[in-house]
């Protein structure tokens, strides 16, 4: 694989996602008769950011794809010829969007000033794409065990035109990868590797519209995606072995969580059709693509909720968002019923967990270490705890780990803190960005923490458990007592941080 | 008034955000990145199972082995993607669900036995009958599998249970004939003759005490 097939892949998945969403929302409104590109802005919050504007069309292209391939599994129709007409279709409605229509509902933002942002962003994307692509250039890069699995279930989905149940695995992500594959034509053997590339550099586009969501600014929406970018992956972080889904996860659950700024607000009664239909596209990706279910679903939106219930006075309004929120997500639920069909066949955790045998256990070992210690900035301090590392046990060994992003964290937050006391007038406003790569970091620091914690440590060695549970139910079992408390713990370091630095929740929140 | 104090404000902001950079820069070991990077890239090497030798024997199988051949592949080896780029069937055993599904326990306990006893000797009867259990009829041994036995994260001294196949003792084998190379990449075809039939059919009833006392 080259440098110039990861640029390629990169920015033709970009467009065919972004031609899928834009072109099949203009197709709703052609049916529908009825302005709704002007809605979404409202609803979604999107700023005149051209950037935003894109990721939001590439997020709902990924969701109108998620629920198009449902229907099309319901009534057993074979999906590849269809998305060759698809997309000249939804060609045609952009072309007629260009030249002839006088709206230019997508295009009439773009003007000079934006222009700016978006070499920025075309810049960043390719630097990102040259970083990473440079560790796997001139091989296959990682083809064995876990992403030979996900070749072949993207090849069944190509080929027999179904999903297995018994991969035991939400197929969101490979549903994306058949459609790259057939439109842009990519050997499924590169596939994986090279999607998986492609989506760990689009998380830096969903870092920088979650930024902008909030501060409306887009060098902070740059501050916040290179923060994450480099803290979190860090440029050097590896493709690693099945991590298609994995960051197709992450991008996914990154820009749901930019997008839903303003869903835990009073509906307004005129547009609630509109509200459950958006809101549960919103939903379907983060449904159907693991890991998201577990960091939106289980953290974000409660987050979210309770922010609501605390802020809003008029609590039959908060109990209209809950309604309106439950009906979206029914909706989500049924609109992609066939690719939630795993969870329903076999039992959920080990699908939102992941399972890895043996073998893989000491592969991911060697990941934990080398994600969770970023290179580059994290070095010299783990260094130190490195050696207070050897005098405790393995579990000890994990916590201290986390210690370093906790001191950066602190810094950061004091820095912002001193910004604060000269009156910097947007301080405020500047410790949004800042703080949403570190509560993702503490997010997913915590997940795999808790995941690591029950599945290779205490899996064999908490007896009680064993004895309580049967053997086959041992693991889910583990799994939910552990995400519980790792959901408590997130709870108790983000009052921790609010205390210690006087901030209020909310903005701790960055809600 | 309120334009040079916003000016200053931004001044200070900025002056906060050099420091803040420095601050980190002044820790980072310049050499680091790289590094790591040629690190992370010997460690991706080891998982790098493909290669060009397989995509071409792949290729190669697609359009001249009968849709019913089914190709034993060890455990992690590039035939992984014998059913990706050859569209034929292949019995190789994934990561993960031996543990929690009880219907492919079974089977994946025979497949296990199966490597073993063909990395040890190919034409032991039990293995014979095992590959006969599966209704194998080629072996595939990829172009990386031989080098797979050195590789830290692969070898035998973190994971007693791995098999690598060797295509030298396969290809001197009296019951595999070699149906095709390319490169470091082979493929065998599994001979069943009467006289393995006979073999076969006298150890049945000992097969599973076998693999379980005494190889094991």
């Amino acid at each position: 694989m080259t440098i110039l097939e990861f640029l390629q892949v990169t920015f033709l998945s970009i467009f065919m996602l972004c031609l899928l969403g834009y072109g099949s929302i203009r197709f709703f409104e052609i049916i529908l008769k009825k302005k709704l590109v002007h809605f979404v802005n409202q609803f979604f919050g999107l700023s005149s950011d051209f950037v935003v504007k894109i990721n939001f069309f590439l997020y709902m292209g990924i969701s109108f794809l998620l629920m198009y391939t449902q229907i099309l599994l319901m009534f057993k129709i074979f999906i590849v010829p269809t998305l060759y007409g698809l997309s000249i279709l939804l060609g045609i409605i952009l072309l007629f969007d260009i030249f002839k229509n006088k709206d230019k509902p997508l295009l009439n933002r773009f003007a000079l000033y934006n222009s700016l942002p978006i070499m920025a962003m075309i810049i960043s994307l390719s630097l990102i794409t040259l970083l990473r692509s440079t560790i796997i250039s001139g091989a296959f890069g990682s083809t064995g065990y876990d992403a030979a699995v996900h070749s072949v279930i993207i090849s069944r989905i190509i080929r027999f035109n179904m999903f297995s149940p018994e991969f035991r695995y939400l197929p969101g992500g490979e549903v994306i990868a058949a459609f790259l594959t057939v439109i842009l034509n990519i050997p499924i053997y590169k596939t994986v590797t090279l999607l998986t590339g492609s989506f760990s550099v689009l998380v830096f586009l969903s870092f920088y519209c979650l930024g902008v969501s909030h501060t409306q600014k887009p060098i902070y929406g740059y501050l916040c995606a290179f923060l994450a970018t480099l803290f979190w992956f860090s440029s050097y972080h590896p493709i690693y072995w099945g991590g298609l889904p994995f960051m197709t996860g992450i991008y996914v659950t990154v820009s749901a969580m930019a997008f839903s700024i303003n869903l835990a607000t009073p509906p307004v009664n005129e547009q609630s059709f509109h509200r459950i239909l958006f809101t549960a596209l919103l939903l379907i990706p983060v449904l159907t693509i693991y890991p998201a279910p577990l960091l939106y679903i289980l953290f974000w939106l409660p987050l979210l909720v309770t922010k609501n219930l605390i802020s809003h006075p008029k609590r039959h309004r908060c109990f209209k968002t809950g309604v309106f929120l439950i009906f979206s997500l029914a909706i989500a639920a049924s609109l992609s019923a066939s690719l939630l069909w795993p969870i329903i066949y076999t039992d959920a955790l080990p699908i939102l967990l992941g399972k890895l045998s043996p073998p893989s256990r000491a592969m991911s070992r060697g990941w934990w270490d080398d994600y969770l210690i970023s290179p580059i900035f994290f070095l010299r301090i783990t260094e130190f705890y490195n050696d207070l590392n050897k005098a405790h046990d393995v579990l000890g060994v994990a916590s201290f780990r986390l210690i370093p992003y906790g001191v950066l964290a602190c810094i950061v937050i004091a820095l912002l803190k001193l910004a604060q006391k000269y009156k910097f007038k947007d301080s405020i406003r500047s410790i949004n960005p800042f703080l949403v790569p570190f509560s993702q970091i503490g997010e997913t620091g915590l997940f795999y923490y808790a995941f690591y914690v029950v599945i290779y440590l205490y899996m064999k060695h908490v007896w009680i458990f064993r004895s309580i549970f049967p053997p086959e139910r041992t693991y889910q079992c583990l799994g939910i007592i552990f995400t519980m408390l790792e959901f408590s713990s997130i709870v108790v370091i983000w009052t921790f941080l609010s205390n210690v630095f006087h901030l209020k929740i909310r903005i701790i929140l960055h809600i | 008034m309120e334009a040079s104090s916003k000016r200053g404000n931004r001044m200070r902001a900025y002056f906060a955000i050099i420091l803040f950079s420095l601050i980190f820069l002044a820790s980072v070991n310049v050499n680091e990145p790289f590094n790591m990077t040629s690190k992370t890239r010997l460690w991706l090497n080891e998982f790098d199972v493909l290669a060009d030798d397989d995509i071409n024997l792949q290729l190669w199988m697609k359009q001249n082995l009968d849709d019913s051949s089914v190709i034993l592949v060890s455990w992690g080896d590039a035939g992984q993607y014998i059913p990706v780029i050859a569209e034929k069937e292949a019995i190789f055993e994934f990561a993960g669900d031996l543990d929690s599904c009880p219907l492919t326990r079974e089977h994946s306990q025979k497949y296990r036995d199966l490597l073993k006893l063909l990395e040890i000797s190919p034409d032991n009867p039990i293995a014979l009958e095992l590959l006969r259990y599966f209704n194998i009829t080629h072996v595939y041994v990829g172009a990386k599998e031989s080098t797979r036995l050195n590789s830290p994260s692969t070898s035998k001294v973190n994971f007693p249970e791995y098999t690598v196949l060797n295509a030298s003792l396969l290809n001197s084998a009296r019951h595999y004939k070699l149906t095709y190379r390319m490169g470091s990449a082979w493929l065998f075809e599994v001979v069943y003759n009467a006289t393995v039939m006979t073999a076969i059919s006298t150890c049945d009833a000992t097969v599973d005490w076998f693999i379980k006392k005494v190889m094991f």
